[in-house]
């Protein structure tokens, strides 16, 4: 909260405590420069002359209906027309006669004109609205959550405290039990509680990537998973309690058995919840919502655990595009990674977030500290 | 190659009743100049609560088991494969297709919602530009998307309800 006063055009630097910081990979049209089209501009010859030519101007040339809404009309003696590329062709005179102007307006507005750059498009970040008033005057409407994505500021120090955490252990599944495969962790974030965590199987089926792997990992935690008979390994050697404990306790049936006993027995994990809400049954859920409690409630919170919904997944690698596509039909929430990735579709060849027509897009951060690799690939 | 989509729809059809989106898939090997199906099924989401468990998925660990058992090189027989689905392969199953290096695929009707083919450049997001993979549509068509339709107007009966949009 604290972040909040602070500058929100320019990118939080980190204190020196918290050595992690995750960096949204926003959509391109919050990351480039606003669009900008060349209109028609008219000097006044003196500030009286605004309010009857505004008059028939806001009628016959309103800004909505040039798709300019976002600007304003005047900047001091300075008034804008029209876009133009509208006129396709035709002398101003005569356009400014057919869109039904009077002579006399037409007549002041002709004297001293000029062509003039302006952002075309609305700007959506405090930092696209002070570039685009060098141009031409703008109206604003700052959307809070954006631009905390953007500065950094929505992540206070314990956020980011628990990104170092995970990311440490993150690396430590990575470099000492999987031998520097890419490995990820899937979180519910009311709790921070581990949910699932898998490593790359490639050598078993070429579709096993790291991402793959764990959301069907999520899903044994549902009560279902489909490469039970692929990966058994991982969930074997279970001595008989923790067997029995893993039959009772589906909760923890998406994190394989060696990187439970790393949890379990490094004391710089101990503190780490780990398990999955056990799914409700449906009657429950159907109270609930009855008695709408949950109006402010997001869907995993609402229904409980379905699929990744509400879940946050931290990757060594960024994702390929059949694995981000794929964290997008499982609805997580946000997609953490470390190490961009040349087959990468988070940011590398492309932001599969920023494709509108999908029914789900997740958020994107990537996180540095560790070199955790030389991996380059996601797999 | 076309009357393999009949068995894609039967794929899809049984699905169909066990309440899966009736997307049916079969993977056609084209080996000795036999045309033979080596992978057949259909979507199976709902059923393993995981969302990437599309029709072409199953095939592709069927087609696993299938190069285990007879002790051949999976890239050589995914390099002799013909995918014939009934739907358009989405953005996931496009691009797994095009890392596997199958021979082509066949689909029934278009999907606007995830497809690979209408959404993003797949080919140039898995960096596969050479030796392009050719991805055509429009084979019982209409029938495909019947189907879809007739599923979407039942429910599907694990989604959560969908935010009511502002």
């Amino acid at each position: 909260m604290e972040q909040e006063t602070t500058e929100p055009a320019k990118r939080i630097k980190l204190s020196a405590t918290s050595e992690c910081y995750a960096n949204a990979i926003l959509t391109d049209e919050y990351m480039q420069e606003l669009p900008r089209a060349v209109v028609y501009l008219s000097e006044l010859e003196n500030k009286r002359q605004i309010s009857c030519v505004m008059q028939e101007l806001s009628k016959m040339l309103p800004l909505e209906k040039m798709g300019l809404q976002h600007l304003k009309r005047v900047r001091q003696q300075d008034i804008l027309l029209c876009k133009v590329i509208d006129l396709s062709g035709q002398p101003i005179r005569e356009y400014l006669t057919t869109v039904g102007l009077s002579e006399k307006i037409i007549h002041i507005l002709c004297k001293n004109l000029r062509e003039q750059e302006v952002p075309s498009t609305a700007p959506l970040l405090r930092w696209q609205y002070e570039n685009a008033q060098k141009y031409w005057p703008c109206k604003f409407h700052p959307d809070k959550y954006i631009e905390s994505l953007h500065s950094g500021s929505i992540f206070n120090e314990k956020d980011r405290t628990f990104h170092a955490k995970i990311i440490e252990i993150l690396f430590e599944i990575f470099s000492k039990l999987e031998a520097n495969k890419p490995c990820g962790i899937c979180i519910d974030p009311r709790n921070n509680a581990i949910v699932a965590a898998a490593s790359s199987r490639i050598t078993i089926n070429p579709v096993m990537h790291c991402p793959m792997v764990l959301v069907d990992y999520v899903a044994r935690t549902q009560g279902g998973g489909a490469w039970q008979k692929e990966l058994t390994q991982e969930f074997g050697n279970l001595d008989g309690d923790s067997y029995k404990e893993m039959e009772e306790n589906s909760i923890l049936s998406g994190i394989p058995t060696s990187y439970l006993e790393l949890l379990r027995n490094d004391k710089r994990f101990t503190d780490v919840q780990i398990g999955a809400e056990p799914i409700r049954c449906k009657t429950t859920v159907e109270e609930m919502v009855q008695n709408q409690q949950s109006s402010n409630m997001d869907n995993l919170a609402k229904y409980g655990p379905y699929l990744c919904t509400g879940y946050d997944l931290y990757l060594s690698q960024e994702p390929c595009l059949m694995c981000a596509m794929a964290l997008v039909h499982s609805r997580a929430r946000r997609v953490y990674f470390l190490n961009r990735s040349s087959n990468g579709a988070l940011v590398t060849r492309l932001k599969l977030h920023s494709v509108k027509e999908l029914n789900h897009h997740y958020e994107v951060f990537e996180c540095k500290k560790h070199d955790c690799s030389n991996n380059t690939k996601c797999s | 190659m076309e009357l393999f989509m009949i068995e894609a729809f039967a794929e899809a059809k049984r699905v169909l009743a066990a309440g899966e989106v009736p997307v049916g898939c079969v993977f056609v090997l084209d080996y000795d100049d036999k045309l033979q199906v080596i992978a057949r099924a259909g979507n199976d989401v709902n059923g393993t609560k995981n969302a990437t468990r599309h029709a072409e998925f199953l095939c592709i660990d069927q087609v696993m088991v299938f190069c285990k058992r007879k002790n051949l090189k999976e890239s050589d027989i995914l390099s002799k494969v013909t995918v014939v689905v009934t739907v358009e392969p989405c953005i996931m199953c496009s691009a797994a297709l095009h890392e596997l290096g199958v021979k082509e695929v066949l689909y029934g009707c278009a999907n606007d919602r995830f497809g690979g083919k209408t959404l993003v450049d797949v080919s140039y997001v898995t960096n596969k530009t050479h030796d392009k993979l050719h991805v055509n549509g429009g084979i019982y068509a209409d029938e495909a998307m019947t189907l879809l339709k007739d599923f979407y107007k039942g429910e599907n009966p694990s989604a959560p309800i969908t935010k009511t949009k502002r």
